[in-house]
């Protein structure tokens, strides 16, 4: 029927209301550009995955898993408490607190920016056309002369154990879950399991993570995987590496480990294996964007996918992580502006809410050495370091890797306590390339978990105060 | 001993060059063949080298001001014992130096890095990439004065001063989408900025005010049925995949203006108010009016009525590109017979372009957009362009500017003559 698909002209589209869009909105608003954001939940979606389902709620349930940890662990130092139960049906309401303040503030900022924004599920036509289904079952159709696309990812299945949010669960559904499982099994050892798993075990449940390939967090420093793997078993978590999920049996998750088949069993089974971007079946390819076999979109340093049109945050090659979106996001609005700019960062830092923390920065060791770079790695061991002491911390180490070259810090990795805090200055050292002196000149506060930056830097400059290590190389 | 060096006479007629920037100062140690300033002649922008050595002792003007030909540019202290002015380069002093100084300005390619690449090999801070970024700065180009080998804010300024934007030219600017005018929107200061017409601008500026001052414009505007002339360029595209981005509408807009002046020759004509004639051209040059970041420029395509429409569109993606990168030579932006003003690519659907004088006619192209038209006293829809053909009062009427644009109107609406007329 021609009448209904008479479009209505507007000037920037946004696809999505997580952390790329809404920033895609917000600095697309600032340059004066009259936004539209299209969100298939509408208000009550606007935050995305990270404040709804991701980022945001389950830091909620690491930290209610956390209390309650360490008040077991405190009864040693001196902490009585007779007992302790865990209410996980009010903790979905503490949470749903949190989510919905974030999700409201969004909505609020997006107002003041005069962003309208329509809930409904958007598909492109057209070079410059997009189809909106609208929850009401009718379709609108929006003629743009810019769009930023930021549709985000969902988490992958393994389809000989498809997800049915009673038996077997993805990590949306472990949010939301009413009581503790008394077992819980968990595939893949990304952060995703690493952090669910970590916080299930702290909550009471009797936790065991398989993971395909032969090491815990397998993108990261292999040092970081070795000192993570024996802390997981600390929590009393069984792990098996190299394990292939063959199907779930009557007893349990059945895997392979080398030739031997054996059952875990669970009462649930958690699948975090990755995310897949969500850019099938929203029309992507009738704009002239190209997309990988992985699902990614190819875009330009500009984020531009097509004339006229950007992809920013899981859409794009890289890390799923919400920053990274967010920064992305305001290169595409400018891009799409009339601005010149560049997604050009020398590190998405990467932090994962273990036990111990873990940070990620910059070029691992190994990268460095590929690129060709004249490399030095020193370390700081957080035994040595007066505050991981009194926050019980077992092990763990800050490692800086240097390209001697051009005397700068190209890497920071750290595990132990807290470090996550600790990302954004290794970061600021990498973007900077700050040299290692650089690092040792600056005064760092006693007592903290980031003298052990400061202290790895000290070996740099060959006058380490803590320990008695050389740079190795 | 001193010695000097002359504004050399770079041909076509020029008898005055612009200095735009100096790239030494007073004082400042130079070898030979060192760039020492941009220079703008009418057209084209000059980067330009002296075969002097030594330390400067003097500059030929500031900024903006007017050279002639033969004029000391500048002047420098040598410590040999040769005196006398200077021949310029490529008279004598240096064979392959004409080259360098004929008008054709340094290509400057940039191609588009690997980002990770370029970004892990060049120390600077955030602030200073975003910087690089804004002016369209290599950042891999720059020379780096800051500590340990870092690019500071002021090694970007120098760079955008010296080259910028213009090496970033087309590849990037196609990135952005179709109608969006590239505006800086974040310049929002204050304080008013007082910026001195240099360039290309003033240059736009002197031409544009003789032409409205002395010309008397008269215009006819026609809405001309674009049904035809969209699904040739559609089946253009088709036939030729490789070409697609090349076949806009502008070759298939050329080609017509070519053959209705081949049958209109008073628009293919020169007007001469003071030796009170008009020049009847017999070949065909019809200039292409073309954005850059510095102004308007007008590359030329020789003989249009006797090249195919694809020959045309891919000579058109030549020129533009290299009038946007400010890389095209004083020959291929001069000696134009008539001009072809494609308004619709910023959205314009009816404009009143001005002619440059001595031409006698300019047409512009508005944006084909759908519009409800009556056929057989029917209403339809049909994607519509406006037309405005602008002819020059002192030689034209309107019924001859009618008639050439009845002309090209039919050639547009039935654009299979296009094909069917190569001579």
């Amino acid at each position: 029927m021609v009448v209904g698909e008479v479009a209505e002209g507007i000037d920037l589209l946004v696809v999505g209301g997580g952390p790329g869009g809404y920033a895609a909105a917000l600095r697309a608003a600032q340059l004066g550009r009259q936004v539209v954001l299209v969100e298939s939940d509408g208000l009550a979606g606007l935050g995305g995955t990270c404040v709804r389902v991701g980022c945001i709620p389950s830091k909620a349930l690491i930290e209610l898993a956390e209390v309650r940890h360490r008040a077991l662990q405190f009864e040693a130092a001196g902490l009585c408490i007779p007992s302790i139960e865990v209410d996980l049906a009010r903790f979905q309401a503490w949470k749903g607190g949190i989510v919905e303040a974030l999700s409201h503030g969004v909505g609020t900022l997006l107002r003041h920016e005069r962003v309208r924004v329509v809930a409904g599920t958007a598909t492109f036509n057209k070079p410059n056309r997009v189809a909106v289904a609208l929850p009401d079952g009718n379709v609108m159709f929006f003629e743009f002369r810019s769009a930023i696309v930021a549709t985000g990812s969902q988490p992958l299945q393994l389809p000989m154990l498809p997800r049915d949010g009673v038996r077997v669960l993805d990590s949306t559904d472990v949010l939301a879950l009413a009581e503790v499982p008394q077992s819980v099994v968990v595939v893949g050892a990304g952060y995703i399991g690493v952090e669910l798993g970590t916080a299930l075990a702290k909550l009471g449940s009797r936790v065991t993570i398989v993971e395909a390939l032969r090491s815990v967090l397998p993108w990261m420093e292999p040092a970081i995987g070795r000192v993570l793997l024996r802390s997981l078993k600390r929590l009393g978590i069984e792990v098996f590496l190299g394990a292939e999920v063959v199907g779930l049996g009557e007893a349990g998750l059945v895997v392979r480990v080398g030739d031997a088949e054996r059952t875990v069993d669970g009462a649930v089974i958690v699948v975090a294996i990755g995310r897949r971007p969500s850019t099938h079946e929203i029309g992507l390819e009738t704009t002239g964007a190209r997309l990988a076999p992985d699902g990614t979109v190819e875009v330009d340093a500009s984020r531009l996918a097509a004339p006229g049109i950007a992809a920013i945050g899981d859409l794009t090659p890289g890390p799923a992580l919400a920053h990274k979106a967010t920064a992305e996001a305001g290169v595409a609005a400018e891009s799409l502006s009339g601005l010149h700019s560049k997604f050009d960062p020398l590190a998405v830092p990467a932090v994962v809410f273990s036990d111990p923390e873990v940070a990620s920065v910059g070029l691992t060791e190994a990268a460095a050495r590929a690129l060709g770079m004249d490399v030095a790695v020193a370390q700081f061991p957080l035994t040595a370091s007066g505050r991981a002491a009194t926050l019980g911390a077992k092990e763990g180490f800050a490692r800086l890797i240097v390209d001697r070259g051009e005397d700068a810090v190209v890497g920071a990795h750290l595990v132990g306590p807290l470090v996550s805090e600790l990302a954004a200055e290794a970061a600021l050292a990498v973007e900077m390339s700050a040299s290692p002196e650089d690092v040792a000149g600056t005064i760092h506060p006693h007592p903290t978990i980031s003298e052990s930056l400061h202290e790895a830097a000290l070996i740099f400059a060959g006058r380490p105060l803590h320990v008695t290590a050389g740079v190795g190389d | 001993m001193r010695r000097d060096f002359e504004v050399p006479d770079i041909g076509e007629g020029i008898a005055e060059v612009e200095i735009i920037e100096w790239h030494v100062s007073l004082g400042d140690v130079i070898e030979p063949d060192q760039i020492v300033a941009t220079i703008q002649t009418d057209k084209a922008v000059v980067e330009m080298p002296t075969p002097l050595g030594g330390t400067v002792v003097h500059l030929g003007g500031g900024p903006g001001e007017l050279l002639g030909v033969g004029s000391v540019l500048i002047s420098v202290e040598t410590t040999d014992e040769t005196s006398g002015p200077l021949a310029p380069a490529g008279t004598a002093t240096s064979p392959d130096g004409a080259a360098d100084v004929s008008g054709k300005t340094r290509v400057e390619t940039v191609s588009p890095r690997d980002e990770r690449t370029a970004a892990r090999r060049v120390k600077a801070a955030p602030s200073v990439r975003r910087l690089a970024a804004e002016h369209g700065v290599e950042l891999a180009a720059v020379r780096a004065t800051g500590p340990g080998g870092r690019v500071s804010r002021e090694d970007v300024m120098e760079a955008a001063a010296e080259g910028g934007l213009r090496g970033v030219g087309a590849w990037e600017r196609a990135r952005v989408g179709p109608d969006w005018p590239r505006t800086d929107i974040a310049e929002e200061s204050g304080a008013d900025e007082h910026v001195p017409l240099r360039g290309l601008r003033r240059q736009i500026a002197k031409t544009m005010v003789e032409s409205w001052r002395n010309v008397p414009h008269i215009i006819d505007y026609r809405d001309v049925d674009a049904s035809q002339l969209v699904e040739a360029r559609q089946a253009l595209r088709e036939a030729w995949p490789n070409h697609a981005n090349a076949l806009t509408y502008v070759p298939l807009f050329v080609r017509a203006t070519a053959l209705a002046l081949r049958r209109h020759p008073l628009m293919n004509a020169s007007f001469d108010q003071e030796a009170s004639e008009y020049v009847l051209h017999r070949r065909i040059h019809i200039g292409i009016a073309t954005a850059t970041s510095d102004g308007l420029l007008v590359p030329v395509v020789r003989d249009a009525d006797r090249r195919s429409i694809l020959e045309l569109a891919v000579e058109l993606a030549q020129l533009v590109e290299l009038a946007r990168t400010r890389t095209a030579t004083l020959d291929q932006l001069t000696g134009g017979t008539y001009t072809v003003n494609n308004l619709g690519s910023l959205g314009t659907s009816m404009g009143t372009p001005i002619i440059r004088p001595p031409e006698v006619g300019i047409a512009g192209f508005g944006r084909i957009s759908d519009r409800v038209v009556a056929r057989g006293g029917v209403p339809v829809v049909r994607p519509i362009m406006t037309l405005s053909s602008v002819g020059d009062h002192r030689l034209h009427d309107g019924d001859t500017l009618g008639s050439f644009t009845s002309t090209l109107v039919r050639l547009l609406e039935h654009p299979y003559a296009l094909f069917a007329d190569l001579a």
